[in-house]
Parts: structure tokens; C-alpha cells; sequence
């Protein structure tokens, strides 16, 4: 009997201390777009979120990049050119123009070149007129320190691309919100882009000196054939030839208001914000809606699959489970799985393979990679001690999902899961920012802003025997993917995956003019080539190498 | 019954409390801010202790990480290891420990029902950890290892290796060189309450945070002196190493050329004109290609070359621009925006409950800008905190590519 008494003062402390749903009102505007507000009383400042669905899944194969290009071009700062159309709008965009037309010609002359090496080259002379153009747009732009306009009223702004949506977030005090409401206003209805060069620039440059990552890796071989397992790296010549106006066009479909929820996290009333922000964000035109992208369908049981590559500085064991989207049922007993599993210092990952068997000495589980709009995945993310293989972290995290399907969860357990997911959600609720994100990935991602508040309700019912459930029917072999890292000294690139990947560059040198679709291909057969085994990587190496010319072996 | 009204009283009377900073020092010494804020039923504490010049003895950079790695996951007196998770856990407790520039922090963020547990758990890590001479040795590896291949993407491990000073980086040896003893004395030395500063802020009353802070932690007692270890390369020291010494270059064949400096401002700088450069440096149109942003209060200067842009170019348009900023200085009108920006950012800290603790602790230390102050401050200061911040001997740089190319740097 008395075993049952912490359940009741568990259960008295959950309803007494409960977290108050956040208060949040949802109102429309007349073009569409939504509003949320939290009123939070206090404040001398105001969180104001915009969430635009879409992200980068939903980005054409035309435009890859362009949710991540958006996010530091169009937003993170916030140019006077940018926002406040002036009286040499006109030259600006025409300087914009010819900048276009010069990266552009500058492309395509490095690419012939690569071609036709030794031929007479047109690049100094046209680097000489970008440069010049350059120098001039830089006449037209804002040229001292603090001209972006909310630094200046002690504002900041963030954006993040997630493959669900572009997220910006400003903080700006309370007398700015008017001035906010219009800047935004203004920035979507000019779509300026005025340092879209060197925002590609440097984009492109993060992109390869990271190389391949360990997540994308997992992505592109669990989700093969959807934008969730697309990794920009591939794209890298299709990005370097995305265009300034590409990106406007691309960006007047998809920033459209009604694709577009408004968050305002402050000390003001419905009342007082609503006209503010319909007479700015509400007057935004509305796009007749163009296409809207199809995307495939994920089959969850595609069957065990398993990546074998060297990357990195320390071995990694990645392991994804495809699991159903944020809207699904089985969801929320998913998320219960992953914190039993990796939740806190005292999961069991952390106390069975780090504490226990010393196998691992760093734990990670996350849920909804990349997105959970779509079927995504629930990664384990693992990193052996020294002197234990990946197979037998492998072997232990196997046993480990195994006990969780077919064991009784103990109560204890469970108290101390659903007390760590209670007490984030409190956490969360008490940060403007948080709450503000949580609410737009809800709705990003669900559909519907209240599955931030509806989780945390529903999970106060949720039982063991469903979990299991879950578990048995996402967390299996057939939904599985492996990727299994190991180190390489001295070098970012397997040797054998560098041959292969010379191999197939020279053999789709022969056959497929098109530069960019010849690097997707080659990226393309690389992924597949690692599903294969170390063995049989090198039988394959052999087979295609037969095929080359002997003097390009 | 009348024991029970006034509590009552006391309860509705706390819970009316405007919110404002008090504080109180406990006879052991250590320092109690108390900030009151009733929006949710959450305690947030944070627990700052001091590391001052000569805690590291000559030879041994790294103790203080060290030192956390082994402290952080030590059994106590009490609870074996993982209990003391297990029991952080039960109740959805956040514990964190992190070694910062200055000093340690305590981090701790529970729902206000479970506050006495939670400090509680926090006095049982930090007065009776046991410092497990096991612990150490499987730290150490972990230690030597990282330092040997360090995690993350190369831009991250440039970034994480230009973080700390030169001089106070740990190398094989040093770490090597570490004890138990070391580990020992080190704790007596800093792990003192007269060196600590405690803040709670949430939902809880004054008084309660009283009894609270005097349950859990009026137990803490000063050790008996120990010799301080000096002469010392320490952690928070004030010089920054040369630029020449130990320049960092990462090898990563494929990328293209990156040159990273890091400018630490001086303790002496005052905090008015780190706050005004941390606002106008970043946005200075005479930088680009150069970017400029601030990072954990450094001055973060980033500029990627393009692919085979030789090392050497890359690195002198870098010192280039810097210099050129730092020669140029500020005009009396930038000086006059950035003031008003400061003023008006101030209002932001209402929204993030983290800068408002941050915020109280740094006037506890004396290292918080005023307002007074900030509208006394002359163009003249202003370019002279510029000229010291920026100082080319007192940068720290580094610089990632293809190996071929970072041949080419002109210091090696």
C-alpha cells in the first residue's frame, strides 16, 4: 500500500503545480496570415516571431539553399536599403542586376575553363567589373556602424532554416513595436536582398570546409528520395548558380502570408496590437498560391539499412528509426520513448552503456530529424570509449530497445520521465523566445500551434503499455538505419571513397556534360556505394576502374 | 492557527513583492542576491565561483578543466554515482556545471515545489564530492584525447581552440603532470563560500530564500589557508599571449582558407566601452570581407578566403582591416548611437530571466556598465579601449585550409 503513496503525491504535485497553458490568442488577418499572442504582463520589451511553413524540404531542386540564403540575406540584419525603398531604389536594383549577370558569367567561364584548361581566359577582366560594380553597390548601401536598424533601437533579430520552416525572431523594447510591425512589412514587400553575394559566399564556403556530417549521412541513407534526406552539400554547383533573382522569385512564393504565422510574446492586449499589425503585416498583398510541392512518400519500413564511412575524428554510432509524423497517434508515445531512452543523466542509455558497461561516453537521442512534419527519424547518437568497437555499442543499444519493448517499465521510471518532460514544458513557458519557437514548430510541423500545449496535456494520459506498443512498431530492424563513423588520420576522406569518388567523376566526365548534374550523380552513386561493406566497396572500386581508359586508372 | 495566518499573511504579503534585487552574506561569507518573480511556478539559481590569478600552479593548464570533468562526475559522501542524477532527474531538476572565463558556474533550474531538493542536491555536489583518483585517470584520457583530435567540424574546432589563452591551454604534458593532490588543493584553494556569489531568482519570497540558502549551504566553511600557487599562468589572466605564440593552424584538406582572430578585452577595460565597441566593431562597413561579431565577450574577426586564395593574402587583409579600424577609431556620432542602442537594449534583459541573473551578478562583481558612467564616457576613451582591445600583439589567431596553402602563412 504504501508504494502507492509517491504515485499520489506525484500525481497531487502534477495537478498543483501543473503549467498554465499559456494564454495564447489566435486571430486572422484579412490577407490571411495568422496571429498568436501571449500576453505577458511586466515586459519592456516584445518577442516578435515570424514562422513561414515550408523550409527546406520544400525547396525546388532549382533552389537549393534558398531557405538557408533567406535567413541570413533577407533577415539577421536589417538594412535601411532593404526595407525602406529610397530615391536610388532604382540604381540599387539595377546595380543588384548587373552583379547577377556578372557572377553569373564569372561561373560559367571558371566552368569552361575547368573544361578546356589552358585556353584564353575572360576571368580577370570580368572579376575587374564585378569588382567595380561591387565598390559601387557599396555607395548605394549603409556604410556606418550601427545602420541596421534594430541594433540601433536596441533590438536584435535572428533567423533559423529548418527543413519545416524560416524562423525569425526580434526582441526590440516595447515602443518599437509599431516600427517593427512596418519594417517587416517592408521587407517583405521589397524583397531587396542587397547582400545576397556575399551571404552565398560564405554559405557555400561553411558548406565545404565542414563536409560531410554524421547527421546527413544518417538522413540521406534513412530517407532516401525525400528533401528530409537531401544534403545541401550535394547541391553545392546548383547553389553557386542560384541566381539574385532566383532567390526573390523563390522567395515571393513561399514568404506569402498565407503561409505565414505572426507570434508576439509581450506586455500588450489583443486589442491594442491587432489594428497595428493589419494595418503593416495585414495589408502584405496576397500571391495567388502557384504550385504547391508534391513530395514522396517515406515508406517507414524500408528495411534494415547500414552506412559504413570514415569521417570524422572519433568513431560514432548513429542509429535513425523512422517514425511517423508530429501528427501521428503514435507521436507522443515516441517522444516518451526517447526520453526514457536518452532523457536526462539517468536514462537508460546514460546509466546502462555509459555508467554501467563503460561502453560510451557520450549519449544523445533526438527526435524528428530533420523535421516532424514529414516521417522523420528518431536518432541515437552514440560515441564509444576507447578500446570498444561499434558493433558492440551497436549490440548494447539492440538490447537496450529489445528491454524497452518487452520489459514492464517501472513506474519509478516513468514518474521520472513524464517530472523531466513536465518540467521543460514549464521551462519553456517561462521564456518568451522558447515559447514563441515552440509554438511555431508546433505549427510548422503539426499544422496546428496547439500540439506545443496539447503534448503536454495528452502525455498526463499516456500509459507504459502504449509505448511499448510504439516502440514494437517503429523501433524495428525494418525501420532502421545504421551509420557507423570511423576515424580516418590525417585525412576528412576515406582513401577508397576518394578513389571512388575520382573514378566516377572521371567516368561522368565521358558521359553527362551538364556539370551539375554530374556532381549530383557522383554524390549520388557515393551514397549508395556506402550502404555497401568495406569489401565489397573495394570489389566495386575495382569493377568500375576496369571501365576507364588505362591511362586515367 | 494564528502560526498558519501568518504564514498565510507572510505568503500573500511575498507573493505582492515588487521584484527587485536583495541581498544578504551568510557568516561563512558567501554573497546571496535574491531576485522575486512569480510568473511561474520555476527557481532558478546560479552559483558563481571565482578563479583569481595563481589557483594554477606553473605547469599544470588544464587543472581547472580537469578539476570540473572529475567533479562533475564524482560520487558524493552520500549518493553513489548516478544517484545523485537519478535524484536530479526524479524531479525533472537541470543541473549543469560549466568553467567559464573567471571562474565556475553552478547552473540550477527546478519547479518551485522542489527547491529544497534541489539545493539540497546542489550543496551534496558541491561540499561532499568525493574526487576519485579513477575518475581522474579516465578524465584525463578523455582530456588527452580531445586535446590530441578534437571534436566537431572544422570551423567549430577553430573557434573552440582559439577560446582559451595560449598561455592557459593544457598540453599533453600538463595534463599529464596533474595529481590527485593537485586536484585536492586546487579544490581548497577555490571551492570557498568567501569566493562565491549566489542567486536565486523565481518563485520564492526573501525570507524563504533565507532558510533555503542557510539549510543548504551555511554548512560551507572557509578551509584553512593553503599556499597559494604561484607564480601562476592563470586562467583569468589578464594579458593575452602574443599572437605569435602558439598560432593555431588546422589542417583540412578540401576547404577553403579561414583566418579567425580573437580579441579578449583587458579585465581593465571598462565595461562601458566593451559594451559600446561590442555594439559598433560588428557593424563597421570598413571590414567586409572581414566579419566581426561578438562571442562570449570576445571580438570574434572571421574572414574566408576563397578556394586557393593563399594563406598569406587571407592573413594580411585580416591585420589589415583590424588595424585600419583601430588606427581609424570612432567619431563622436557613433559614439552618440551606440549609447542610445546600449539604452534602449537594456529593456531586452525583461524578456530572458538568464540576463537578468547575469545582470545582477555582474554588478555583484563590480563588472557591470552603469548609466552614469556610460554618459560620461568620451570619444577619447572610447577609441582608447578600441586601440587596446584590437592590439595585434594581443590576438589570438589561427587559420584553417588545405594544408598546402597554410604553408604559406607568414607566421608559423
Amino acid at each position: 500500500m504504501h508504494l502507492l503513496v509517491p504515485f499520489f503525491i506525484a500525481a497531487l504535485g502534477l495537478q498543483a503545480q501543473a503549467p498554465r497553458p499559456s494564454e495564447v490568442q489566435e486571430r486572422r488577418l484579412s490577407n490571411g496570415a495568422r496571429l498568436l499572442l501571449v500576453e505577458r504582463r511586466g515586459l519592456s520589451a516584445f518577442n516578435g516571431t515570424l514562422v513561414f511553413q515550408g523550409g527546406r524540404a520544400e525547396e525546388p531542386a532549382t533552389a537549393p539553399g534558398a531557405t538557408d540564403l533567406l535567413a541570413a540575406a533577407l533577415y539577421s540584419t536589417t538594412w535601411p536599403e532593404d526595407v525602406a525603398p529610397a530615391k536610388n531604389q532604382a540604381d540599387l536594383e539595377a546595380l543588384l542586376k548587373q552583379e547577377e549577370g556578372l557572377l553569373e558569367a564569372l561561373r560559367l567561364e571558371r566552368l569552361r575553363l575547368r573544361r578546356d584548361p589552358g585556353t584564353t581566359t575572360q576571368v580577370p577582366a570580368l572579376e575587374a567589373r564585378l569588382e567595380s560594380i561591387q565598390a559601387r553597390l557599396q555607395t548605394l548601401c549603409s556604410s556606418s556602424p550601427l545602420s541596421d536598424l534594430y541594433l540601433a533601437r536596441g533590438g536584435r533579430q535572428k533567423a533559423e532554416a529548418t527543413t519545416d520552416a524560416l524562423l525569425v525572431q526580434t526582441e526590440l523594447p516595447l515602443e518599437s513595436f509599431e516600427f517593427w510591425c512596418r519594417t517587416e512589412a517592408q521587407r517583405l514587400r521589397a524583397l531587396e536582398l542587397s547582400r545576397f553575394s556575399g551571404v552565398r559566399a560564405e554559405l557555400v564556403a561553411d558548406l565545404r570546409s565542414n563536409g560531410t556530417l554524421g547527421t546527413a549521412l544518417l538522413c540521406g541513407a534513412a530517407l532516401p528520395g525525400h528533401p528530409y534526406g537531401r544534403d545541401l552539400l550535394d547541391y553545392l554547383p546548383a547553389l553557386e548558380a542560384l541566381r539574385w533573382s532566383d532567390l526573390r522569385a523563390y522567395a515571393r512564393h513561399s514568404l506569402r502570408p498565407d503561409r505565414m504565422t505572426i507570434i508576439l510574446v509581450g506586455s500588450f492586449s489583443v486589442e491594442k496590437v491587432l489594428p497595428v499589425v493589419e494595418r503593416h503585416l495585414g495589408s502584405l498583398p496576397v500571391v495567388p498560391e502557384g504550385e504547391e510541392a508534391i513530395l514522396p512518400e517515406i515508406t517507414p519500413g524500408l528495411g534494415d539499412r547500414r552506412v559504413e564511412a570514415a569521417l570524422g575524428t572519433s568513431p560514432r554510432l548513429l542509429t535513425g528509426w523512422r517514425i511517423p509524423a508530429r501528427r501521428h497517434p503514435d507521436h507522443l508515445a515516441l517522444r516518451m520513448a526517447a526520453q526514457l531512452l536518452g532523457g536526462g543523466q539517468s536514462s537508460r542509455l546514460e546509466s546502462q552503456l555509459v555508467r554501467t558497461k563503460n561502453l560510451v561516453r557520450k549519449v544523445q537521442v533526438s527526435l524528428d530529424e530533420p523535421g516532424g512534419r514529414f516521417p522523420g527519424l528518431l536518432v541515437a547518437d552514440l560515441r564509444p570509449r576507447e578500446g570498444h568497437s561499434l558493433a558492440e555499442v551497436a549490440g548494447a543499444l539492440h538490447s537496450e530497445i529489445l528491454r524497452l519493448q518487452q520489459d514492464p517499465i517501472p513506474q519509478e521510471e516513468w514518474l521520472r520521465a513524464s517530472a523531466q518532460l513536465e518540467a521543460e514544458h514549464l521551462r519553456v513557458e517561462d521564456d518568451p523566445a522558447a515559447l514563441a519557437h515552440s509554438l511555431g514548430t508546433a505549427w510548422a510541423s503539426g499544422g496546428d500551434w496547439r500540439l506545443a500545449e496539447l503534448d503536454i496535456q495528452a502525455l498526463r494520459g499516456l500509459v507504459p503499455e502504449v509505448v511499448q506498443d510504439a516502440a514494437r512498431t517503429w523501433l524495428s530492424p525494418s525501420h532502421r538505419t545504421t551509420v557507423l563513423l570511423e576515424p580516418n588520420p590525417g585525412s576528412s576522406q576515406d582513401p577508397v571513397e576518394a578513389e571512388l569518388v575520382r573514378v566516377l567523376k572521371t567516368l561522368a566526365s565521358a558521359r553527362i556534360p551538364d556539370l551539375a548534374q554530374r556532381e549530383h550523380l557522383v554524390a549520388e552513386g557515393v551514397r549508395q556505394l556506402r550502404m555497401l561493406s568495406s569489401e565489397e566497396r573495394l570489389k566495386t572500386l575495382k569493377l568500375l576502374e576496369a571501365q576507364l581508359a588505362p591511362e586515367k586508372r | 492557527m494564528k502560526a498558519t495566518l501568518g504564514i498565510l499573511l507572510a505568503a500573500t504579503l511575498s507573493l505582492q513583492a515588487q521584484s527587485g534585487v536583495h541581498s544578504f552574506t551568510l557568516a561563512n561569507g558567501l554573497r546571496v542576491l535574491h531576485l522575486e518573480e512569480r510568473e511561474h511556478p520555476l527557481v532558478r539559481v546560479r552559483l558563481f565561483v571565482r578563479l583569481e590569478p595563481g589557483d594554477v600552479p606553473p605547469g599544470r593548464q588544464g587543472l581547472p578543466l580537469l578539476f570540473q570533468r572529475t567533479f562533475t562526475k564524482g560520487e558524493t559522501a552520500d549518493l553513489k554515482a548516478g544517484e545523485l542524477d537519478r535524484n536530479l532527474d526524479d524531479s525533472g531538476i537541470q543541473l549543469t556545471q560549466s568553467l567559464e572565463a573567471g571562474g565556475f558556474t553552478w547552473r540550477l533550474v527546478t519547479r518551485s515545489r522542489d527547491q529544497d531538493r534541489a539545493m539540497g542536491l546542489l550543496a551534496d555536489r558541491l561540499l561532499r564530492t568525493l574526487l576519485d583518483p579513477t575518475l581522474l585517470e579516465a578524465e584525463r584520457l578523455v582530456c588527452k584525447r580531445l586535446l590530441e583530435r578534437p571534436e566537431g567540424t572544422p570551423h567549430e574546432r577553430l573557434r573552440q581552440a582559439l577560446a582559451q589563452d595560449p598561455a592557459a591551454r593544457p598540453s599533453m604534458s600538463s595534463l599529464g603532470a596533474i595529481t590527485l593532490q593537485d586536484l585536492l588543493a586546487f579544490r581548497a584553494r577555490v571551492l570557498r563560500p568567501d569566493r562565491a556569489i549566489l542567486i536565486l531568482h523565481g518563485d520564492l519570497g526573501l525570507e524563504q530564500a533565507k532558510r533555503l540558502v542557510l539549510l543548504s549551504l551555511g554548512a560551507w566553511s572557509v578551509p584553512s589557508p593553503t599556499t597559494p600557487a604561484s607564480p601562476a599562468p592563470s586562467l583569468v589572466s589578464t594579458t593575452a599571449s602574443p599572437g605569435s605564440v602558439g598560432t593555431l593552424q588546422i589542417p583540412s584538406p578540401g576547404a577553403g582558407i579561414r583566418i579567425q582572430a580573437v580579441a579578449s578585452p583587458s579585465g581593465k577595460l571598462p565595461r562601458e566601452i566593451v559594451e559600446l565597441l561590442g555594439l559598433l566593431v560588428p557593424g563597421d562597413a570598413s571590414l567586409p570581407p572581414v566579419r566581426v561579431g561578438v562571442e562570449d565577450g570576445c571580438l570574434v574577426a572571421t574572414l574566408d578566403g576563397e578556394t586557393g586564395t593563399p594563406a598569406s593574402v587571407a592573413w594580411s587583409l585580416l591585420h589589415d582591416r583590424l588595424e585600419a579600424l583601430r588606427q581609424r577609431g570612432f567619431t563622436q556620432a557613433d559614439l552618440e548611437r551606440a549609447r542610445v542602442a546600449w539604452l534602449a537594449r537594456r529593456s531586452l534583459d525583461s524578456l530572458h530571466v538568464e540576463a537578468q541573473i547575469y545582470g545582477a551578478l555582474a554588478e555583484a562583481l563590480g563588472q557591470s556598465a552603469t548609466e552614469d558612467r556610460m554618459r560620461a564616457l568620451s570619444l577619447e576613451a572610447l577609441n582608447a579601449g578600441l586601440s587596446q582591445w584590437l592590439d595585434p600583439a594581443k590576438l589570438r589567431v589561427g587559420a584553417l585550409g588545405e594544408p598546402e596553402l597554410l604553408k604559406t602563412l607568414p607566421i608559423r
